[in-house]
Formats: structure tokens, sequence, C-alpha cells
């Protein structure tokens, strides 16, 4: 019994982190069709950024992180993503490819390839005992950071006149500028909260793993991408879904299977995904219909 | 009118281009030191790879991250089938016997790579095919990711992560070349072929394509099945360049580089996938003596890891932003070719003569004032 | 005063010209409307109107400004609503959410809400439906919203592509009743229209658009009684 609880919560908690991660790349998918790997780069530079605020008071650190990836996510949107706003989504893909082989060269050449490490939160590496199973603090932040956030991107699309734009644009881009809303406001308030995701996932992500890599970005982004396909391409909730689906996948396999097949976890899950999509080409929520050609 | 042989010569035009090209390059690179051959016989497996990708991705339009798979999968076969018989039983002791006894010629260990490689392609198509565009793109990619888990972890047959070591490395520039231009030559005879050419079509109009649907999931297959057994190829030769293979060489760093070769050379024609290579392979080269520092004539330099990837980053980026449709724009090399004209110039990759010069393959072509909105999608 | 001025507008889609050298000219508190066959390129004069296509070749010029290459949103800022063939209603985004939206055109001091009471007397049925999804509207009722949410702009001038397409006969009385009623209001209205007998009814100037050429037509009155183009056009014998 305290085992599969066990196991729940490690799933809820790397699917909080998943999530996260999917959210930050399904905001830009579901405005402007672009499926970004340069968010892998966010990530990085958010745990890089951890680094060199390193010292100061964790709440502090903590803002400067988001300030410095938010700027970072402005600034890709305006050196690189305006000029192909409009394009096909393999086109923008691209240039998020390019974008993301840019910054991890940058980053090669300035921090070296040599791994760093940074000791996040400390204190947070204890675990505390609730009821017969033991949790890790670190955990309990991540899905409680993870919730509230759920809540007030929530919040924020239902209630702000901004939430609405977005929602708007969202569905038809074209439309609601015919209506007066304003494309560079509303791309900017969706990479602005990409980034800020980013740079949330990437304390986590650095608090856990320790480990600082130019290329560190990588997994992360990918797992973000199978996330946001599984749930259903274009639609934000599904993303956080598929998210929280391929964190559950990925604990159970891993505790239930046996010796001999373990260490292929990975290979059956994204092996799995292909097969999830081949029975549901839109996603565990998506809906055919809206399916471009 | 043209006579029936000039136009065949016409339409073979790109293909002997790109030949004479490759040709040059690498006669250049027979003159210069041992590293340069090395470099340029490097080019030459990149290429057969690159055009191998090319025959899916540029025909149908579709994007891949899965072609490496058939890449690995050609790199491991030919090494386990022909590096030596008692090599393979002291590094691999726990291969099955009639895996261990097998001691193929070159040609025959890669035909078999080839096939192998056509099989996994079957199961490819049979799993991506029927996802549209982006969907399609992940889900190739997280079959590259699966398949990259299973080649790192059997250790009986690939050693998993430590690799396989002293597969014979004996490819030269001259025993390469005839491979590159065997792959030119399939990518060629395919987009001539009937089915090439209703997969063009389909991709330059979509609406069309939709109207044909099951007809182009089957050409598509084609594609990709033909596409898989070149990649199979190159990977065989890829393996015995190398000569230690580890699951890292055939993952997602050669997946990117062959991207990036075919869109700055231009995803939409045989010829930019060879001069993407071409100039790709020169300019990685190039930047990686830099990277390494040392010195040059009268300037020394200092090494800087990552100035290559920063480079070849910026080069993509450009080309993207300025000539989406890469360095040949989606045309092919050669004179004006009978029946390619439509696609050739009205193709989607044409920058249009919008003065702003932000038009974007295949997109709505808009500048930041006269905007139309992106494709519609599922809402939030 | 001339409102709008399209001049020698050329719009194309890929190697095929859907517009070729338009010119309409819209004075302030006229109706005009544009007729012609399906594929006519109607369409494509609205949306390059409200910079929805790319214009190849031509220029719009709103109040004597030239605002060929602005953007959509700016162009609504300046005062141009368009209620597209398909409505353009937000499916995922309740009644009252829709029509809010339409007060991005607006300056900051306006107060939306106003606005939305204002537009929402020509359309009472909405009223008490405005935290619903516009998902679950008829189309009839989605034309309503479409056409109250451009009212919430206050518009200069209200563009309608084809608002009859698709509407019940009963609905479409309503419809033009509601439209004429406007008219007389004062409001500027440019409309496309397949529906020639109801256009020639409501509107002051007729333009006919054949092959994405336009001509302007003298006398709408002289038109329904030409038996050629009522056979063309309105199907009648």
């Amino acid at each position: 019994m305290s085992a599969v609880a066990q196991n729940l919560i490690n799933a809820l908690s790397l699917g909080s982190l998943y999530a996260l991660i999917a959210l930050g790349v399904a905001l830009l998918f579901s405005i402007m069709g672009l499926i970004n790997f340069a968010h892998g780069e966010l990530i990085m530079i958010g745990g890089y950024a951890l680094l060199w605020f390193a010292g100061l008071p964790f709440a502090v650190t903590a803002v400067l992180v988001v300030g410095v990836v938010i700027g970072c996510a402005l600034a890709m949107e305006r050196a690189a993503f305006r000029s192909v706003r409009g394009a096909t989504g393999e086109t923008l893909l691209m240039t998020s490819f390019a974008l993301s082989l840019l910054v991890q060269g940058g980053a090669l050449l300035f921090e070296g390839a040599d791994p760093k490490s940074v000791d996040v939160l400390g204190s947070l590496g204890a675990s505390v005992e609730v009821a017969g199973v033991s949790v890790g603090k670190l955990d309990i932040a991540i899905i409680g950071v993870t919730a509230v956030l759920l809540l007030g991107l929530a919040w924020f699309l239902r209630a702000t006149s901004l939430g609405v734009q977005m929602r708007a644009a969202a569905e038809d881009f074209g439309m609601a500028r015919a209506l007066g809303v304003r494309a560079n406001l509303v791309v900017a308030a969706a990479f602005g909260m990409s980034g800020a995701f980013a740079a949330i996932a990437a304390i986590f992500l650095v608090a856990s793993t320790g480990a600082l890599t130019p290329a560190m970005g990588l997994k992360p982004v990918l797992v973000g991408f199978v996330a946001i396909v599984l749930g259903g391409l274009g639609r934000l909730w599904a993303a956080a879904l598929g998210a929280y689906v391929l964190a559950l996948l990925s604990v159970m396999l891993q505790a239930y299977l046996p010796d001999g097949v373990a260490p292929y976890r990975d290979a059956l899950v994204y092996f799995g995904i292909v097969v999830i999509l081949m029975f549901r080409p839109h996603g565990i929520a998506g809906r055919p219909g809206a399916v471009r050609v | 009118m043209k006579s029936p042989r000039t136009s065949r010569l016409a339409r073979c035009a790109p293909a002997i281009i790109c030949t004479l090209l490759v040709l040059a390059v690498s006669g250049l690179a027979e003159a210069g030191s041992q590293t340069t051959q090395r470099t340029a016989t490097q080019m030459l497996i990149m290429g057969i790879i690159t055009v191998g990708t090319y025959i899916f991705v540029g025909n149908s339009g579709m994007l891949s991250f899965g072609h490496v798979v058939f890449v690995a999968v050609g790199a491991y076969t030919t090494a386990l089938l022909t590096m030596p018989h008692s090599l393979k039983q002291a590094l691999l002791p726990a291969l099955p016997d009639w895996l261990a006894e097998i001691e193929l010629g070159l040609p025959e260990a890669l035909l078999v790579s080839g096939l192998l490689s056509l099989l996994v392609g079957a199961v490819f198509a049979l799993l991506v095919l029927r996802l549209d565009g982006m969907a399609a793109g992940i889900a190739s990619l997280a079959l590259l990711i699966s398949v990259n888990v299973v080649i790192s972890n059997w250790d009986a047959v690939t050693r998993g992560s430590q690799g396989i070591v002293g597969i014979p490395a004996d490819l030269t520039i001259g025993t390469t070349v005839p491979w590159m231009i065997g792959a030119i030559a399939v990518a060629l005879a395919y987009q001539l072929s009937r089915s090439g050419f209703r997969l063009r079509a389909s991709s330059e109009d979509p609406i069309a394509a939709a109207a044909l649907g099951v007809r182009i999931r089957r050409d598509r297959s084609i594609a990709l099945l033909i596409s898989a057994f070149v990649c199979g190829f190159g990977g065989g030769l890829y393996a015995r360049f190398l000569g230690a293979l580890t699951p890292g060489d055939v993952y997602l760093q050669l997946t990117l580089l062959t991207l990036l070769m075919l869109i700055v050379g231009g995803i939409r024609s045989l010829s930019g996938a060879v001069i993407g290579t071409l100039f790709i392979s020169v300019l990685a080269e190039l930047l990686r003596r830099v990277e390494a520092g040392g010195e040059f004539g009268p300037v020394g330099l200092q090494p800087h890891p990552g100035v290559q990837q920063l480079i070849l980053a910026l080069t993509l980026l450009l080309t993207l932003l300025l000539r989406p449709g890469g360095i040949t724009a989606g045309r092919e090399l050669g004179f004006a070719v009978p029946g390619w004209g439509r696609s050739s110039r009205r193709g989607p990759s044409e920058p249009s003569p919008d003065p702003s010069g932000l038009v974007v393959e295949g997109g709505n072509g808009l500048d930041d004032a006269g905007q139309a909105a992106p494709p519609r999608r599922d809402p939030v | 005063m001339t409102l709008l001025e399209v001049s020698g507008l050329y719009v194309s889609y890929g190697p095929i010209d859907a517009v070729r050298g338009a010119s309409i000219s819209v004075e302030r508190g006229d109706v005009v409307a544009i007729v012609g066959p399906n594929g006519a390129g109607k369409s494509s004069i609205l949306q390059a109107i409200q910079g929805l296509v790319r214009v190849r070749a031509g220029s719009v010029r709103w109040r004597g400004t030239d605002i060929t290459g602005w953007a959509p949103e700016r162009r609504a800022r300046a005062g141009i609503a368009f209620v597209p063939e398909s409505r353009g209603v937000f499916r995922t985004l309740s009644i009252g959410e829709n029509l809010r939206l339409a007060g991005c055109a607006l300056a900051a001091d306006v107060d939306v809400s106003e606005r939305v009471r204002l537009a929402l007397r020509y359309f009472p049925a909405l009223t008490d439906r405005l935290s619903e999804r516009a998902a679950v509207l008829s189309g009839g009722e989605r034309q309503q919203l479409a056409i109250g949410r451009a009212l919430v702009a206050a518009p200069e001038l209200l563009i309608l592509d084809e608002p009859s397409l698709g509407l019940a006969p009963v609905v479409l009385d309503e419809l033009f009743a509601g439209l004429a009623r406007l008219r007389d209001e004062g409001w500027t209205i440019l409309l496309v229209e397949q529906n020639v007998a109801r256009a020639v009814k409501l509107a002051d100037h007729l333009f006919s658009l054949r092959g994405g050429v336009i001509e302007r037509v003298s006398d709408p009155g002289e038109l329904l009684r030409n038996p050629s183009f009522r056979a063309k056009h309105l199907g009648l014998g």
C-alpha cells in the first residue's frame, strides 16, 4: 500500500515538473503554432542564472532567475521569432532549433562544457513522514508550486482582459487582430509566461539534480514536446494532462518492470507514446476536426 | 520542342552537376593532408545520409527527426557483419553464434544494412505516417529516443554505451565516392518517378493532397522506405569510417547535423541536400580548426569550444530568416527542366516579390504590417 | 466625406489573382454592397481592407490616409470593424467575453461595459446569455453576436462579409431588418452579399464584381429589371 502511495507521489512530483515544462511549450504552440526547441535553453539559462546569483537569499535569487529567463524569452521573440511569425510550423520549429543550438554554443563558449554544480534548496533535501510514507520536501514544493501556478494560469486566462485576448488569439489569431487585439502584445505575453514557467522548472530541475551543463535543456524540452503531443496538440490543459500521464507511465514502469527489462524503461515509454498516438492521432484529449492539412 | 534525349539529359542535370561538384571537392581534398582527406570522407558519408533523409523530407515536405534511426540500424549491422570473428568473440561473448560466425565483405554487409533499415522503415511508416505534420515530427523523435535507449542498453549485441570498437576503418575518398554518387542517382530516380512526382505535387498543394488522402500515404511510405534504405547504407559506411561506434554517434547530434545541412542547402531540392552537405562540412571543418586553436600563419588563436556550434547555428538561423528556401531556394541546379517548371518557379519556398523580404517558406508570407493569421489550430 | 477609398487593388493567392484592379469608395453614412458570383473575389476585397490578406498592388485609404501597410489591429483601432463570412465568433470564449474582446479596439478610457450594453440593445436576446459559451449558439445567433461585437467598437465603418450566408429565411428577414435599422441610424456599412435582391433594397450604392474586376452599378433598380442579370445572379428567369 505504502509502496503504491510512494510511487504515486513520485509520479505526481515528476508530473508536476513535466507539466511546468510542457505548459511553457504549449503556451507558445497554442498562440502561434511554435514548438519551441529553445525552451530547453531557457531552462538551461535559468540553471546557470541560479549559479550566477548563488549566495543571495533564496527568494531574491529566484526572482532574479525568473526575471533573467523572461528577459531572454522576450529577446528570443524579438530577435528571431517575430520575423517568422505566421510561417509554417516546420519553419518555426527549425528557427527555434537554430536558436537552441546558438544559445547552447554561447553557453559552451562562456561557461565551458564541463558540468558545474549548484546547491539550490539545501534544506529541501530532507523528507517528512506523511501517513507512513516518506515524502521529500522538494517533492512537496514542486507539487504545491505547480498547483498554484496552474490555478494562477487558469485564473489569468479567464479573468483578465489579456488572458481573454490570448485565448482568442489561440483560437483564431487573424480574427482576434481584426477586433483590435495587438499581436505583438499577445505574443510577447505568451513568451514572457513561457519564460517564467521555464525559470521555475529550471529551479526545481537543478534543485533535484544539482548539475549544470550547456546541453541540460535538451532532455526536459523533449519531455515537454512528447507531453504536449501526447495530451493533444494545441490545447493547454491537455499538455498538463499529457505531462502527468507521461510521468505516471515512467514511474510505474520503473517500479514494476522486471529487472531484465528495467533499463529499457524509457524505450518503452516513448514507444508506448507513439503507439498511443497511433490510436489517438490527436492525443489523449485532442479533438479531430481542427486538423491542419 | 526539345528532343527526348535533351529532355532526359535536362532531367538528370541536377544529379550530374551535383556529382561533378562532389567529385571536384573530393578531388581537391585528395590533394590535401591526411586530416583533410579524412574530413572529405566524412563529408561524403554525411552526404549519403543527408541525401537519404532528403528523399523523404524533401519530397514529402514532412519533417522527420527519426532518420538517424535508420543510420543507427545500418551502422550497427555493418559493424557486426564485417568485424573479424575473433574480435567479436572477445568483445561480445553473448552474441548469438550465427551472428558471431558471420564475416561479410563491405558491399554485402551494406546491402543487409540497407534492407534491415528498410524493414525498420516499414515499421516507421506504419506508426508515424498516420499522424499529421507536427505530431509526426515529434513521434519520429520519440522513436529515435526509444531506439537509442535500446542501443544503449542491449549489451549482448551493441555493448551498450561502451560501444563497439575494432570495426575495420578502411574507407578512403576513392572508395566512398561511388556510394555517394549511387545515393544521388537513387534520389534523382525517385523524384523523377511517378510516385515522387505525386508526392511533391501533394506537398505543394495540401488541399489536393487531402483530397487524395490514401494515395498520398502510400507515396509517403514509398519515399520513406527508399529513404530508410539509403540511410541504412550511409549508416553502414559511417560505422566503417568511425571504426568505433557508440550510441551517441547515432543520436541527436547527427540528427541535428543532417537537418542543418538540408535546411541550409535547401530542403526542397536534391541539389540543396548536396550543396548543404558540402557547404556545412567545409564550414564545420574550418570552425573545428579555429575552435581547437593554434597557429594560423601569423595569427595565434586560443581554443574556443562552442565557436563551431555557435557559428553553425547562426548560419542556420540566418538562412531561415533571410533565405528561407536555403541556398538553392528549392531550385535544382542545371538548365530549365521541362515538367519541373511549376514546382521550381512556384514552389512554396520561393521568396515572393514582397519588398519586405520577410516571406517564409510555405507560410502565409506576411510582413509585420499586413499580417494574416497563422493556420487555425485547436483552441486552448 | 470619403471614408474609405480602395484603388487599383490586386490580391493574389500564389499564381492566381483573386482581385484585379478593384476600386471602391465609401462615403460616410453610405451603405455600399458588392455583389457577384461565387469566387469572384468579393471576400478578398473585404479582407484586404481589414488587412487580413496581403495586397499585391493598389492602395487602401482611410479618411485620406494610406493604410495599405497597416496591421489589422491598427485598422480596428482606427474605426474599421469586420464581420467575416465565418462570423469569426470565438467558440471557446463566452458570449460576454466575445463582446468585450471588441473593446480592444477602443481607447483605454472608454467604458467597455457601457459599449457592450449599447450594442446589446440591437440584440436583446443575447443579454441573458452572456456567460454561456459561444459554441452553443445557432447560426443566426452567432451572426447576431458577430455583428453585436463589431458594434461594441463603435466603428466608423462596419464591414460584413456575406451576412446572409447559411441563414434560414425567417432569420434572414430579421437580419436585414436589423441592417436597415443600422442604416437608418446613420451607420456606414460595406457588405458583400450574394442575395442581390436584398442587397439592392438595403444599399445606397452597388458594385458588381466578376472575375476579379469590379464595376459600379449606376442604377440598382435597373439591374433588378435587367433580364440577363436576373438570370445570372438571381437565378430568376
